[in-house]
């Protein structure tokens, strides 16, 4: 056989990538894009999955030897679509590339909501990192848009108890990645769940969707924090309030927040007042001009400016690295004599 | 109360007898019967600009015998002059100017532009043109002189007769600057969807004179003359506000108005939902979600390629293990949340006969470490703007990012 340059440069790939696991960047699920992409959106059990041959994937510059695979599908539900054939079984091919980039497989006799497009004729999957996500059999069929059925079904998920609490959070963390606001009702109905855990991980996607119906079950987790809880569950939650939290009325929780002993959390406080905007973050936010994180200190002074209209004394990060104690002087002055 | 008059004819008024017979006025109001003293005014309803109206009264007192006599002056309008003696217009845009001038009985400048209609003018047309209601276009850069006359009562006279008075002034039109308004910087290189380099143009032309009159120290411009520059950022400083680097165009001594750019840079991973799930091939799967952030605290726009990078060698925290440290990844991202990224962090192939097994039970038992630094800008491995440091912390059950720091220049 003859080796040519191409050869060589795959075989230094999979040697590089021979056994290898740690990480690899991707897009962030999006289930309105993703139920958008597939022109199949089905329910079902997988019923076999079988290896066709071998291929490559092409991901840049990087080109990764993988399995060409087809999966069968026993179709319980089209929930976009429509499922060729009066079989209640569909085919569709994917690709497992031999080492770890991401891309995630369909495992036999698995039941999820499954996204496929189809592409030269056969049914793929319409996004290799996110084929799937979680459902369970005998889920009430309703009516509306594909993506409400989707959320539908995650909901299902949620609200089962026979459902171990891993996929009812994966479903918690699907519903928080769509804007629907079918999303925020399947959610809502979720806020008293036993599990600590998973509702935490609801509360955390209805802040993050700036819904306060349970800010008051997250200011006291943490500003009590159980050291039993994983810190992923604690990060979720403050990231939450961080970034989704916009509404005046959390204003007294969020300056309750701002004296947390987490550094994390008083980030998320201090960030949240500061995408407010409103004047009764004012006061909150002078309060922290003093805190021990910088960060804390930065979202303050940049809040106060803009609220105040102050832009000349909005700094960016690095001139508030360089110039801190100015902009901290100007802010703690501006409220002597205000 | 209104009545029309002839010409040489007069109206009478007793006020003593409006008073005590509580007569009404056109809205049926009446003055009250205690009432000594007060204002008044007179005015010519048809306002057509040339009246001839003359007041005049007698005072009696009945209780004390005293009787005086006097008339009011004409209500006219004095030193009329522009709204805007040095109007500014921008080329090829218009500007409005109009004649103020002091109303006497009111005690304040009034706009009476309306008297002016039609006597409009400039010096030059070919650098600007004006309009009979005072609108001025710009035609070229320059500088030119502009006027308007018109009938106007403009004495103290009691008869406030109009008389035709010109006002001057000057029309400056200005050169105008168009370009796109943000730059961005990701450490030198060319990101498709990103301006890293924008040109500006001027209207004023080839004479034209750059200069930069806010956060020189952001930008590097290609020239200070000529029709257009090149603008890139300076990658040493970025703006703290929308808009603060600002530059003007001068032309024939006539300076644009400023032109606002701003630049930006990606700078900081805001980290978001970390969710760890099982997997059946490498065990588990954990996905850290981030938000890719420009200096001031914006979501990156367009699809942007990124890459990590490893800043140290594989630690083993597991003796015997045979996990790895493979390459690093490298995406673009994709819309429509084009700053979203995840890091997808597994386990080793379960069919590769891991040590350990990786499991899915929350195992914190620590396997291997590396450092990891994040880039934005590109998919080869330590190019683009560096905006993350970490550390990787894989344990059998799920893998974490440690020791966070960004942004991390």
């Amino acid at each position: 056989m003859r080796v040519t340059k191409r050869h060589v440069a795959l075989s230094i790939v999979t040697l590089l990538l021979a056994h290898s696991a740690v990480s690899w960047p991707g897009p962030a699920l999006n289930l309105d894009k993703l139920t958008a992409d597939a022109s199949l959106v089905a329910v079902g059990q997988i019923t076999s999955v079988r290896e066709v041959g071998r291929t490559t994937v092409q991901l840049g510059n990087l080109t990764a030897p993988a399995q060409a695979m087809v999966a069968e599908l026993h179709v319980d539900h089209v929930l976009k679509g429509t499922a060729e054939g009066s079989s209640s079984s569909v085919s569709f091919h994917f690709v497992v590339p031999d080492e770890f980039i991401g891309w995630q497989s369909v495992t036999l006799l698995s039941y999820r909501v499954f996204f496929l497009a189809e592409s030269s004729g056969e049914l793929r999957l319409a996004n290799p990192y996110y084929p799937s996500v979680v459902a369970i059999p005998g889920a009430k069929m309703q009516g509306g848009t594909a993506i409400e059925r989707v959320i539908d079904q995650l909901g299902a998920v949620l609200e089962s108890t026979q459902t171990p609490v891993q996929e009812r959070r994966e479903a918690v963390f699907a519903l928080s990645s769509t804007k629907s606001p079918a999303a925020i009702h399947a959610l809502r109905r979720a806020t008293e769940v036993k599990d600590i855990a998973l509702r935490l991980s609801v509360a955390a996607a209805l802040l993050e969707h700036n819904d306060l119906s349970t800010l008051k079950f997250a200011e006291d987790t943490l500003l009590k924090p159980d050291p039993t809880l994983s810190p992923d569950i604690l990060h979720n939650l403050s990231y939450g309030i961080f970034v989704g939290v916009k509404d005046e009325q959390a204003v007294p929780s969020l300056a309750r927040l701002l004296h947390a002993s987490s550094i994390e959390t008083r980030r998320a406080a201090a960030s949240a007042l500061m995408h407010t905007g409103s004047s009764p973050c004012i006061d909150p936010l002078l309060s922290t001009l003093n805190d021990p994180d910088l960060e804390v200190r930065y979202y303050s002074v940049v809040g106060l400016a803009e609220i105040t209209g102050q832009t000349d004394w909005r700094p960016n990060m690095d001139d508030f690295v360089s110039d801190q104690q100015r902009y901290l002087n100007h802010w703690k002055d501006w409220a002597k004599n205000r | 109360m209104e009545q029309t008059l002839q010409p040489d004819d007069q109206m009478w008024i007793d006020v003593g007898k409006l008073i005590r017979e509580h007569v009404p006025d056109k809205n049926g109001k009446t003055l009250p019967p205690d009432l000594s003293s007060g204002s008044y005014e007179i005015r010519d309803l048809t306002d057509i600009g040339a009246v001839s109206l003359f007041e005049g009264k007698v005072i009696y007192d009945k209780t004390y015998g005293h009787v005086a006599y006097g008339c009011a002056n004409c209500c006219d309008y004095q030193h009329p002059f522009m709204a805007y003696y040095a109007l500014d217009i921008p080329f090829r845009g218009t500007a409005q100017n109009g004649v103020t001038a002091y109303q006497l009985c009111l005690d304040m400048y009034v706009d009476v532009s309306s008297y002016f209609w039609n006597g409009w003018y400039t010096g030059n047309t070919a650098i600007a043109t004006v309009g009979a209601g005072g609108i001025f276009t710009g035609v070229s850069v320059g500088s030119t002189s502009s006027s308007t006359n018109g009938t106007i009562q403009d004495t103290q006279l009691r008869n406030c007769p109009s008389v035709l008075v010109n006002v001057n002034g000057t029309a400056n039109v200005y050169p105008t600057i168009s370009g796109p308004n943000t730059v961005w910087y990701f450490s030198n290189l060319t990101v498709s969807g990103y301006p890293t380099s924008i040109q500006l143009t001027s209207s004023g032309g080839s004479s034209t004179t750059w200069n930069i009159t806010a956060g020189a120290n952001k930008i590097n411009v290609s020239s200070f003359t000529g029709s257009s520059i090149n603008v890139l950022s300076s990658g040493a400083a970025f703006s703290s506000s929308v808009g603060d680097v600002k530059l003007t165009a001068t032309t024939n001594g006539q300076t644009s108005s400023p032109f606002s750019i701003t630049t930006r840079t990606p700078n900081q991973l805001v980290p978001g939902t970390i969710t760890t799930s099982c997997n059946s091939t490498y065990g588990y799967l954990t996905t850290a979600n981030y938000t890719i952030q420009d200096q001031l605290l914006a979501s990156l726009p367009s699809a942007v390629p990124l890459n990590e990078n490893w800043t140290t060698g594989q630690v083993i925290d597991y003796p015997g293990t045979n996990w790895i440290i493979p390459p690093p990844g490298f995406t673009t991202t994709t819309g429509p949340d084009f700053a979203h990224m995840a890091d997808f962090m597994s386990g080793k192939n379960l069919q590769n006969s891991p040590n350990p097994v990786p499991t899915c039970d929350g195992n914190g038992t620590p396997v291997q470490h590396v450092g990891q630094e994040w880039r934005i800008g590109s998919l080869a491995t330590g190019f683009g703007r560096r905006v993350q440091t970490d550390t990787v912390q894989q344990y059998k059950a799920y893998s974490a990012h440690l020791s966070i720091v960004s942004p991390a220049p």
